[in-house]
This record gives structure tokens, sequence and C-alpha cells, in this order.
């Protein structure tokens, strides 16, 4: 008994949190479930946790389906934009934020103060401009209109030179003394220092672009040309709700697991670069 | 041969002026493209009789604005008041629910792990996929909630498809949804505060409240302005799960300020009332936007 009282604050927080964490992961599961399941078992009542009969029959149908975009095409469509959109922001900002922290040129202070105040700026802003140029372009439906215009945010050059601004100069000075060039120094020395911060936004660009909807809803109307979230919301059209729920859900499922398993996986990374995003600039 | 290499390696030579150029060139045509020119270009089309489909664009002034404010069906007045229905459910709920589930987290001794997981998991999942699953599970006739609810006695509800439910439901959808964010940023605020502050108040017979109130809290305080505004900034921007969970309906009870955007430009091509709609959500914006400024110190090295 003593020892219940002495530890009764723990036994309510695990209780309320325990439940609490099954009302956080019930519906995955609930939905993982029913993704099992053939067609006609999924409305039934009462719900049935386990399967009585399990198939990966949807799963088929959903990657393969020709009545709207293959999932194998949606996440073969995803990768590829987040892919390169991460490894090309990375790549583009760090070389901008290295100007901006460590090079010494006239117009610097003004050019930086300028990217800064576009932070201001919301995305709904540029939406319809930017449209209408890749419009112009026949940049809709390529994987371009989803990368290149995503490069241009200036949050990632902000980050990366505050970043920057904040290591040692020691560093540098001393690879400049041994005769290293500039472009050495900010790669072989600079970049390996903001390691950190370059994790932190790849997991941000990379979990952006994955999940970003709206844009690629405008930009994507071609069946195959559809990303993952935007492809999902199509099946809700392309197949019966009352009938076909097995399939819309292992669809949705299909999305899921890889992501999840993902986080699973790098989660001490993510969970840090989260933190870091907070105030810890 | 000599005069050929140096002008070739030219722009190379960091002694050159313009060499420090070459590392901002690729960033800067790629900002003044996508985010300089398409800012003025926003600010002219909303001036314009702009129609993607119609006849060619027409300078109308101011009465875009005029226009989206006094048409007769208000539906843009209608999705502003929408969206701040949901800002003022999701905000507090966002801010406060997940300070309780940081402080929980941190005080639990067991399943520290397991909690966090827990929580931060629909994170990483798509807004389609998790819109899909909740559709699932508050089906009327075959979906769980109601299947439970029927056991314990209660009417069967359709959350969705009421005025009065839907627009709750899809904040408490998004809770779900992005509680995470918000409760790692507490939680590392949470681990940064040194456990002998609280050892100290302890001593000094403080109680758990006084501890809350006058360690945490004070300490916590920048991390809560920043989730604050955050929140605020994201949710007069909602749009993923509201198009999906309920399209904007019952009878336009869900229709948000972006979404009306969107089905202006993207369904009815009204380039010119689209884009002075986006005008004016940048005006509520960017008070809190500012806010965000100071607390991120945005400016703050901007001198150096």
């Amino acid at each position: 008994m003593t020892w219940v009282r002495r530890n009764a604050k723990q036994i309510v927080l695990l209780v309320v949190l325990t439940m609490l964490a099954i009302l956080w992961l019930l519906p995955i599961l609930w939905a993982i479930s029913t993704s099992l399941k053939p067609n006609p078992h999924t409305y039934r009542h009462p719900p049935r946790w386990i399967p009585e009969v399990a198939t990966l029959e949807n799963f088929r149908e959903v990657f393969f389906t020709i009545r709207t975009t293959p999932i194998w095409r949606a996440y073969y469509n995803s990768l590829v934009v987040s892919i390169s959109t991460t490894f090309l922001v990375l790549v583009v900002s760090s070389l901008a934020a290295y100007a901006l922290a460590r090079l010494d040129f006239p117009g610097r202070n003004l050019i930086f103060a300028i990217i800064v105040s576009s932070l201001l700026i919301p995305g709904q802003i540029t939406l319809i401009p930017v449209f209408l140029r890749l419009h112009r372009w026949g940049w809709l439906n390529t994987y371009k209109a989803l990368i290149v215009p995503a490069l241009a945010g200036p949050f990632a050059v902000f980050l990366l030179r505050q970043f920057m601004l904040s290591i040692p100069r020691d560093l540098e000075d001393a690879a400049r003394i041994d005769g290293c060039s500039k472009f050495r120094t900010f790669y072989t020395i600079v970049l390996p220092l903001i390691k950190p911060a370059l994790t932190t936004l790849a997991i941000f660009t990379f979990f952006g672009s994955w999940n970003d909807f709206m844009w690629p809803l405008i930009t994507m109307t071609r069946r195959n040309m559809m990303t993952l979230p935007v492809a999902l919301q199509a099946y809700l059209a392309a197949f019966n709700y009352m009938i076909e729920a097995g399939y819309i859900l292992a669809a949705s499922v299909a999305a899921t697991v890889p992501p999840a398993v993902f986080f699973l996986v790098f989660r001490r990374y993510i969970i840090k670069g989260i933190a870091l995003s907070g105030l810890k600039l | 041969m000599a005069r050929n290499n140096r002008r070739k390696y030219f722009l190379l030579n960091e002694e050159n002026p313009l060499y420090p150029y070459l590392y901002l060139l690729p960033y800067l045509t790629l900002f003044i493209i996508f985010i300089a020119l398409p800012i003025l270009e926003s600010m002219r089309i909303s001036m314009y009789d702009w129609s993607l489909i119609g006849p060619p664009p027409r300078y109308v002034g101011l009465s875009n604005y005029e226009y989206i404010f006094t048409e007769p069906t208000e539906l843009f007045l209608h999705s502003l008041k929408n969206t701040v229905q949901y800002a003022v459910g999701a905000v507090p709920l966002f801010v406060v629910g997940s300070l309780f589930l940081a402080i929980a987290v941190d005080a639990v001794k067991r399943w520290k792990g397991f909690f966090q997981i827990s929580f931060v998991m629909p994170m990483v999942i798509n807004v389609a996929a998790i819109s899909i699953i909740w559709i699932w599970i508050f089906d009327p006739t075959t979906g769980l909630l109601n299947y439970y609810a029927g056991l314990i006695g209660l009417p069967p509800q359709n959350l969705l498809g009421h005025e009065e439910t839907a627009m709750w439901t899809i904040v408490a959808v998004s809770f779900w949804w992005g509680v995470g964010f918000p409760f790692l940023v507490y939680l590392s605020g949470l681990q940064d505060i040194p456990q002998t502050m609280y050892d100290a108040a302890r001593i000094d017979g403080a109680n758990a409240w006084h501890c809350f109130k006058d360690i945490t809290l004070p300490l916590l305080r920048p991390t809560l302005l920043f989730i604050s505004v955050m929140q605020i900034i994201g949710a007069f921007q909602v749009f993923g799960q509201v198009y999906i969970l309920t399209g904007g309906g019952p009878y336009d009870s869900t229709r948000v300020v972006v979404q009306h955007m969107y089905l202006t430009g993207f369904q009815y091509f009204e380039m010119g009332l689209a884009a002075a709609m986006a005008w004016v959500l940048f005006c509520i914006l960017i008070v809190f936007t500012l806010i965000q400024f100071r607390v991120f110190r945005f400016g703050e090295r901007l001198e150096y």
C-alpha cells in the first residue's frame, strides 16, 4: 500500500498517458486492420480488430489499379520529387548562406535583408503568379513544377546562415593560412560543422515536400503525375466508399507505413531536428 | 593559350570582386523568379479582372477587394468567419493541450519513448491518408465511432455532416495529426530547465502547482510564444484536412479562407479575385508574423 501511495502520481500519469497513447494509435491500427479485410467484411458489425479472413488483395488492387493513379506510381512520383527537392535545397541554400555569412561583397546586407523580409509573405501570395508562370512555360504536370519553385524558399538560407555565423571562425582561418581555397574551406570545413542544421533542414524539407498537398493538387492534374497525397484524395472519388472501403484504406495504409517505419528508425534525428527548430537557432 | 586560361578561370578567381556572387547566383535567380517577382505580380493581378478562360485581363483598380467583401453570397466573409472558428478551437488546444502532454511525458518515469512515438507518429502521415482514416472512423453508418457510441447508448452521430459539429471535428482531427510538433518543442524546452531549480523550490516548501507557475511557465515563456504564433499562422492557412474531410460542407459551414481562394482561382479561374483574397489573408497574418519575427529574432544579426 505504501508503495502505491508513494508512486500514486506516477501510476496516474502512466494510466492517463497509456489511454491517450492508445487513442493516438488505434486509428492507425484500425486502418491497417480494415485494409487487410476482403471488401464485404469491412463494414460488418460488430467491428473485428483482427480480420477473420486476412488478404493482401486490396493492396494488389491499389498498387496496380487502372481506375486512378496506381499507388506504385504515386510513390515513385513522391520519392522523385521529395528526394530531388531535399538534395537541391541543401546545395543551393548552403552555397548562398555561405556567401551571406562568410564572404564580403557590396550589397550583402541589403540582399540578406530582402531575403529575410520575404519570410513575411505567406505562400498563398505567390501561388497564383507562379502557377500562371509555370502554365506559360508548359511546366504543369512535370516534376520541375514541384521541385524548382520549392528551391527558392528563404527559410533554408536564413537557417543555414544563422547557423554558420554561430560556429567559430578559427578552423576556417587556419585552413586559409594553409592555403585552402574558399570553396574547399566551404566544402571540407564549414559543411561538416553545420551538419546538425543540414540534418534538420533535410528532414523538414523532405517531409514538407512529401506531405505537400495544395501545390501538387493545383499543378499535377494528370493521373500519372500525381504525388501520394493528391492520388489518395482522388481515390475517394474513384472508388465507392461504401463497398470498396478496403481499397481506399489499403491505399492510405500503403502511404502511411513506410514513412512511419522511417520515423521509427531515424526517430532520434527527427526529434532532435524538431527540437532544434524551436528556439535554439 | 595562357590568356585563354586566365579568362576561363577569371570568374573562379577568389580575388575577383564578382566571386562571392557565384555562390549566390543559383539561389538568387530562383528567388527572383519564384518569390520576388511573383510578389509584385500578385499585387498587379489582384487589381485586374483576370480570368484564365475568359477575355484578356482588364485593369479594375481596387474593385476586386471591394467585391470580395460586398458580393451578395458573402462567401469570403463567411469563410473568414469559419477560419476564425477553426483558430478559436485549434490554437488553445494546440498551445495548452500539447503543453500538458509534454509535461506529463516529461514527468513520467517509464515508457517515455513509447509515449513520444505515439504522439509524434501521426505527424509523418500525409494529410490525405489521415483524413481518409478518420472519415472511415466517423462514417455515420459503418464507422467505428458510432458503433461504440451505440454500445453505451448514444444515438448515432454524423459528426462531419452536421453544421454544429463539423468544424470542431476537424479541429480534433487536426490536433491528433499535428500535436507532435509543439509537443516535441515543449518537451525539449522542459528538458532545458535545470532539475536543481525544482529541487531548490521543493526544499523551500513549494508544491507542484507553485513549481509549475513560478518555474516552468516563466522559463517556457519564449517557447509558449513561439508555439502560439506558429499555431495562429498555421490555423489561418488551414486547407488540406478541411478540403478532404468535408470539402467545406455541410452548407459551407467549414469553408475556410484558403479553400475559398483555391476554388475561386482554380475552379472558377478568377485569378484577380483569388489574388486579392491572398492579400487580405496577408494583412491578417502580418501582425502575427511580425511577432514571430521578434520571437525568432529574424533581424538580429542584420547589421553583422
